[in-house]
């Protein structure tokens, strides 16, 4: 690597597998940034997903993490090492002008609902969030045109979606193609399920208010309801056999193989799909959740982004700083949405996009962009910003669930204890 | 009749032989198919065998960096634990001291401490010497795990040297040292062979201490390199056959050449003595 | 030689045994104490510990995760046992009772093969070979038009699938281990009851298998142990454990209770309750041991 030369490394933990194109976006701005510093580059490491959860925890612990890491923001990867001194504030910073970005202090050059999933509850900023990703299902135009189903559409209902998924499966019977692409052997692809049903059914206060709340409950009519309407599913035959025992990387290699009509994934599947089929991904549209005729939510989402922070064990943390102000400059932030679809974690405002640049945004990048513009509020993955002790009842449900060994009372259950559990250890009860 | 009985046990022994080879060359053929072809035609012949698939799998797996930290951390765990092991089954099968058969039986029962158990503490013991992500930390825990049967196994062989031979070195004025080192250790090469089998073949294979100590890639030794092969290119099917390939070669190669010495060696402890 | 004066044994013996004891100790048997001990605390590796006395041992006793990872090693030692060794006996007597198979060697390499693979190979490996859609396995069944089963993700025999693996890896193992037992039966006991018009079978049943009495213990002990300690395939395999931790060993909950929960003292309860299951299941060996010594 080019740059590199009698400078110290900052290592970066990121979670972007070869073929991705975050991971171009990635080394782009690395190798920019390491050809200009005098002092520092940046050495990317790859860290798998599932192993990363845990390695972060050990090499916070060990004292040997490295310099920049991948967070989701929230509690699971940042607050509860920011709690123990282990993650450099960057309020400081944020609070000045980023040199990419004139006339406004940096912090409010992010989108809010991304600013507060990196803020912790003493007001100061430890993370820089790099994109916004929410999940909800995304579908395969060119599969529905072939296969002449009926289009989801946003203001669909649960009715129209599951006559949509017998419709498919009536078409494909006999082939090796199904409704939706799930790989739930861990659990959390199953809980975006679960979290989007409670979101509809409970709104995204009665969620927020819920995890600090003594008063609330997490075993009320909404969550059991939830649990039922994914068994609902399990029970229809919505999904590829085998998913309780598949990986999220499997249900993405079926649904950009063409073998799944639809997956309910966060935006990043787009670039995680170009890894597997070079063809597919270009048909891939976004839909907003089906609705219910009791919801109480009709338009937020369930999401969050990767962000990246810096541990305390970094001995140049301005270095580490100033290419973390490179890597969301509105330049880099325009070829995060063009050449990964993945949209930006800035204002629109800021990014500058011209009019030639606005046509070029694909389908997909636009039909995302329209549903988090009309977002008022991003609710963060139950296993990232959740404390430990209900993520591990949360993730241990949805495997259980989708795999009908507990009932969705359980389920509420369970939740319910978890998180008793967690307000007698935050002293709140 | 007799012809019957042969052909029967015939049948037995190639339908077990069948289940236990077919993998390997499912896993020879998948990974010369490209990764689509392996769910499309599982069980044919590659329509167009692909040679790089190798030549990528081997590069985007690491498995340089990984076998060379495998070879490594086997061999000096193997030749440390040869030392160790046949320095103390040395006095435990010649002299007669006090004790002698109670720590010979407190060194070989602790086999029966499951090594995830040990894991637990330890890792917090190295984490406190800041051994963790160290080779030199996962070759201290080899080495401490893998002691109770290369003892058992040096001590067996050893007390079936006839002591004469000691005492007349002794008399010649020959040291306990040099009388082990010269004469016991070389007379007891079979079982010598047959602990560092045993001991490089677990240490070779070991995948929980592997993934609990060492984090960096760089690291990593080819179990842990495995997954996290599988981690990045988890839907390269036929990648994972070639890593598949490459994980068993080096133990079928040496296994091929030292067919003999394998089988006795696994089997010394088995056999009554 | 006789017994020394304490002298020698201070500068003689000592300095051969202090090596390997040191290493022991240090690296295997304080880490096993240590295990004991914390399970009396609550503990998440990074704070203090706090005593707490009994409560992490009462609470394995309502854990119904802990029961039900016990259960599947059950299930592993009845099938190490219970197939493995069989199997393993089997192959050997054959392949040593018939002089006239050609190939012995060959059928020996097959056998013993799986045995010599990394673990996290074969996990991989098998993986692929269960893969719901359109793996090996699932594609054949579709084939013969059966339909697909999902392997590694139906609770109720996920279990199962991961201890076939583990059982064809260990079978060849155990074959090895007949073999040498039955190489170390001196001929003319085989060959004086054939001539008496033994059967074959007859042969295996009443002479063979009295006479590798010990090596069949030693076999039965190992199977049992290695049952009660396995984890390399049930982690790579079925990660998560499985819906309702079906899959689910001891080796792995515990495993996750400190790496993935942070639960440390709960899971040295869990690692000291092994260690004691373990310890008893190998007993006997350990006793034949200390007789033969």
């Amino acid at each position: 690597m080019t740059g590199t030369a009698g400078k110290a490394p900052l290592v970066l933990w990121h979670l972007w597998t070869e073929g991705t194109a975050q991971l171009d976006w990635l080394r782009t701005y690395v190798e920019k940034f390491n050809a200009e510093n005098p002092r520092t580059y940046i050495k990317p490491v790859y860290v798998e997903n599932e192993i990363f959860k845990r390695q972060i925890v050990t090499s916070m612990a060990a004292g040997n993490p490295p310099d920049i890491f991948h967070n989701w923001g929230g509690w699971m990867y940042l607050f509860r090492f920011a709690k123990e001194g282990k993650v450099v504030d960057l309020t400081p910073y944020m609070n000045e002008e980023s040199p990419y970005i004139p006339g406004a202090p940096w912090k409010d050059t992010f989108l809010p609902g991304r600013m507060a999933q990196v803020t912790f509850t003493d007001g100061k900023i430890y993370g820089v969030p790099l994109m916004l990703l929410f999940e909800s299902i995304f579908f395969n135009r060119k599969l529905f045109e072939e296969y002449d189903i009926t289009m989801p559409h946003n203001d669909w209902t649960w009715d129209e979606f599951k006559q949509i998924i017998e419709e498919i499966k009536e078409k494909t019977a006999g082939k090796k193609i199904y409704p939706i692409a799930l790989g739930n052997a861990v659990g959390w692809t199953g809980m975006i399920y679960y979290m989007y049903f409670v979101l509809r059914l409970a709104g995204a206060d009665y969620v927020e208010k819920a995890m600090w709340d003594p008063d609330l409950r997490y075993d009320t009519d909404a969550f059991i309801e939830a649990g039922k309407l994914c068994q609902e599913l399990v029970d229809m035959g919505a999904f590829n056999p085998g998913f309780n025992g598949l990986r999220d990387t499997d249900a993405a290699m079926l649904f950009a193989n063409g073998q799944a009509f639809m997956e309910a994934i966060g935006t990043w599947i787009y670039g995680q799909a170009l890894a597997y089929n070079k063809e597919n991904p270009k048909y891939f549209d976004v839909v907003a959740w089906p609705h219910f005729p009791n919801e109480v939510d009709s338009v937020n989402l369930v999401g969050g982004g990767d962000a990246y922070a810096v541990s305390w064990k970094c001995k140049y943390p301005d270095d580490a700083v100033k290419f973390l102000q490179l890597f969301v400059s509105p330049e880099s932030q325009k070829m995060l949405l063009f050449h990964c679809n993945i949209l930006p974690g800035i204002k629109s405002e800021y990014l500058g996009l011209t009019k030639e640049e606005e046509e070029k945004l694909s389908l997909l990048a636009k039909h995302e962009m329209e549903l988090a513009s009309k977002a008022t509020y991003i609710c963060n993955y139950w296993d990232q910003g959740l404390p430990p002790v209900i993520t591990e009842a949360v993730l241990e449900s949805m495997i259980a669930l989708f795999g009908k060994t507990t009932t969705p009372e359980a389920v509420a259950k369970k939740l319910e204890e978890a998180r008793q559990k967690w307000l007698k250890s935050a002293g709140i009860i | 009749m007799v012809k019957a009985r042969l052909v029967l046990v015939y049948l037995v022994l190639i339908s077990f032989a069948i289940v236990f080879i077919f993998p390997v060359y499912w896993a020879i053929v998948s990974s010369l198919k490209e990764s689509g072809e392996i769910f499309t035609n599982p069980w044919g012949l590659p329509s167009k065998p692909l040679l790089d698939n190798y030549v990528d799998a081997w590069i985007l797996g690491g498995f340089s960096r990984a076998y060379l930290n495998s070879g490594v951390l086997t061999i000096s765990t193997v030749v440390a634990i040869v030392i160790l092991s046949s320095m103390v089954a040395y006095p435990l099968s010649r002299f007669n001291f006090r004790g002698r058969d109670k720590l010979f039986y407190f060194l070989v029962s602790g086999y029966m401490i499951p090594p995830v158990v040990v894991l637990i503490p330890l890792y917090f013991m190295l984490k406190s010497m800041n051994l963790i992500d160290s080779l030199f930390g996962i070759f201290l825990a080899y080495v401490g795990l893998n002691l109770p049967i290369p003892i058992f196994i040096m001590r067996s062989y050893m007390s079936s040297i006839p002591r004469e031979i000691d005492e007349s070195a002794y008399i010649d004025g020959a040291s306990p040292w040099y009388i082990f080192w010269k004469i016991i250790l070389p007379l007891s090469r079979p079982a010598v062979a047959a602990v560092a089998i045993w001991t490089g073949l677990i240490t070779w294979q070991d995948f929980l201490y592997a993934l609990t100590i060492l984090l960096s890639p760089e690291n990593f030794t080819v179990p842990r390199a495995l997954l996290n092969f599988y981690g990045v290119y988890g839907n390269m099917w036929a990648y994972i056959a070639a890593g598949f390939i490459f994980a068993i070669l080096p133990m079928e190669i040496f296994y091929l050449v030292f067919q003999r010495h394998f089988v006795r060696g696994l089997t010394a402890g088995a056999i009554k003595g | 030689m006789k017994s020394k004066s304490s002298s020698f044994f201070i500068q003689v013996i000592l300095p051969f045994i202090t090596p390997a004891l040191a290493f022991y100790l240090l690296f295997r048997l304080i880490p096993a104490f240590n295990a004991f001990y914390i399970s009396f605390f609550s503990w998440d590796g990074i704070g203090p510990m706090k005593f707490v006395g009994l409560r992490n041992w009462l609470e394995l006793t309502v854990d119904e995760v802990f029961w039900k990872a016990f259960r599947n090693n059950i299930f592993l030692i009845i099938a190490s046992v219970g197939i493995e060794i069989p199997v393993g006996l089997l192959l050997a007597y054959l392949l040593m009772i018939e002089p006239s198979i050609k190939g012995k060697t060959f059928f020996r390499t097959a056998y013993f093969n799986p045995m010599m693979f990394i673990p996290a190979a074969i996990a991989l490996l098998w993986k692929l070979i269960y893969f719901p859609v359109g793996g090996p396995l699932n594609n054949l069944l579709s084939y013969l038009g059966l339909p697909a089963i999902d392997w590694l993700g139906d609770p109720s025999i996920n279990v199962w699938s991961v201890i076939f693996v583990v059982v064809w890896q260990w079978t060849g193992w155990y074959f090895v281990l007949s073999l040498a037992g039955m190489s170390s039966i001196p001929t003319e006991v085989i060959e004086s009851a054939i001539i008496d018009g033994a059967s074959k079978f007859r042969l295996l049943r009443s002479i063979i298998i009295p006479l590798m009495k010990s090596n069949l213990f030693l076999q039965i002990t190992l199977a049992a142990t290695g049952s009660l300690m396995y984890f390399d395939l049930f982690w790579i395999m079925v990660e998560g454990g499985g819906p309702g931790h079906s899959a689910e060993v001891l080796a792995t909950w515990l495993y996750k209770q400190t790496f993935m929960w942070s639960k440390v003292g709960y899971s040295c309860a869990m690692a000291a309750f092994l260690t004691i299951v373990t310890f008893l299941v190998g007993f006997y060996w350990i006793r034949q041991v200390a007789k033969a010594s």
